[in-house]
């Protein structure tokens, strides 16, 4: 790979075409609004909905407002959805990147400091994360917790400090893009993945991001679930670590 | 064992068998995942048969009697046939998977080159 070094340059992104994935799960009430958000915070950038089996009108929104759509047949989570964006971020040549939910609670206004700290840093993923600047939603006290927990758990396995591994908020770039498109972890996508590039050397960043509180939509995660999703999390990401040396 | 035990197990080994064909007779369940059960269905028939083969075994392994022998490995074996059934599981939600994503790249192909051509289709 091409090392970065000529900040001094101008043009942020040496035009490497640029993609913004957009999973949409039941997200009828925000995935417009979203999108739009996108095109005026980044009008350069391609941008694709990923939608992943919703049972409401998210698909026919999509389609009426002329966005382009990867269209799940049957639900996949969002490690498969956002798989399917990669392959076709894959497919037609992106050089870079970038999830952005369709719940809103990801603001579009960062995605050009992630293109930049990519670029600055010569980094391979950088993540949004909503604890280094401790602005904007801080999600709840547990959730923080759990959160603090796998951050402490990866840096204990590969020495790097990562302050919101949990963050969907991330841009990636070049091989690691076709990496992704052809395996990427399924049930615990966020942390898994920031193990498993760390685990091969890549470089992962973090730049400090706001975010807003998931206006509709679900977490993935329900509250009684959380205790059980640390301990599968875990087990995943001790996995992820032995399989790769 | 007595012949009141004996007919009852045959007759219990022989509905199982004729439930078994039947579904794969409709299709409703394949060769390949039913044949463990056939295979189970039979070692009950000759071992109904042959009650001699029980204590054979138990002295073999040093079991006391021959049911505490009968559960040990029927719990062995359907402990394999489920884990059997969590790798293909495994295995066919990565191929729905794959299917589902190529489905979708592909129909996203298709609607944009509809686009691009949509005076050709008309005519």
């Amino acid at each position: 790979m091409v090392s970065s070094g000529d900040h001094g340059s101008g043009s942020g992104n040496r035009g490497e075409k640029t993609l913004v994935i957009i999973p949409a799960y039941n997200e009828e009430k925000h995935v417009a609004d979203q999108y739009r958000e996108v095109r005026k915070a980044a009008p350069a950038y391609d941008v694709v909905v990923v939608n992943d089996g919703s049972e409401d009108r998210t698909l026919s929104l999509c389609r009426e407002n002329g966005m382009t759509v990867l269209d799940l047949a049957v639900n996949l989570g969002i490690g498969g959805a956002m798989q399917a964006g990669y392959r076709y971020a894959a497919e037609n040549g992106y050089g870079i990147a970038v999830q952005v939910d369709g719940d809103g609670q990801h603001d579009p206004a960062f995605v050009r400091d992630m293109a930049e700290k990519l670029m600055a840093e010569n980094a391979d993923m950088v993540i949004g994360s909503r604890f280094l600047a401790r602005d904007g939603y801080q999600s709840t006290a547990m959730r923080r917790m759990g959160i603090r927990y796998l951050s402490l758990l990866i840096r204990l396995l590969t020495g790097q400090r990562i302050t919101d591994p949990t963050s969907g908020f991330r841009m990636i770039r070049g091989e690691v893009i076709e990496a992704f498109a052809e395996d990427y972890p399924q049930d615990y996508p966020e942390p898994e993945s920031v193990v498993r590039l760390l685990q091969q050397g890549r470089k992962v960043t973090e730049i400090p991001v706001r975010m807003r509180e998931r206006a509709g939509g679900k977490s993935s995660i329900g509250f009684r679930g959380s205790v059980y999703y640390l301990f599968k999390v875990t087990a995943a990401i001790l996995l992820e670590r032995m399989r790769r040396r | 064992m007595n012949v009141r035990l004996k007919i009852f197990l045959f007759a219990i080994c022989l509905l199982v068998l004729v439930y078994l064909l039947r579904k794969l007779k409709t299709r409703r369940a394949d060769i390949r995942y039913v044949l463990p059960w056939l295979g189970l269905d039979l070692v009950l028939v000759v071992v109904t048969a042959f009650p001699g083969i029980l204590d054979f075994f138990c002295a073999l392994f040093g079991i006391e009697t021959p049911s505490n022998m009968l559960f040990f490995f029927a719990l062995l074996f359907l402990a394999m046939l489920v884990f059997s059934m969590t790798l293909t599981i495994s295995r066919q939600s990565g191929e729905i998977r794959e299917l589902t994503q190529r489905l979708a790249l592909w129909e996203e192909k298709e609607n944009r080159t509809d686009r691009k051509i949509p005076d050709e289709k008309k005519e």
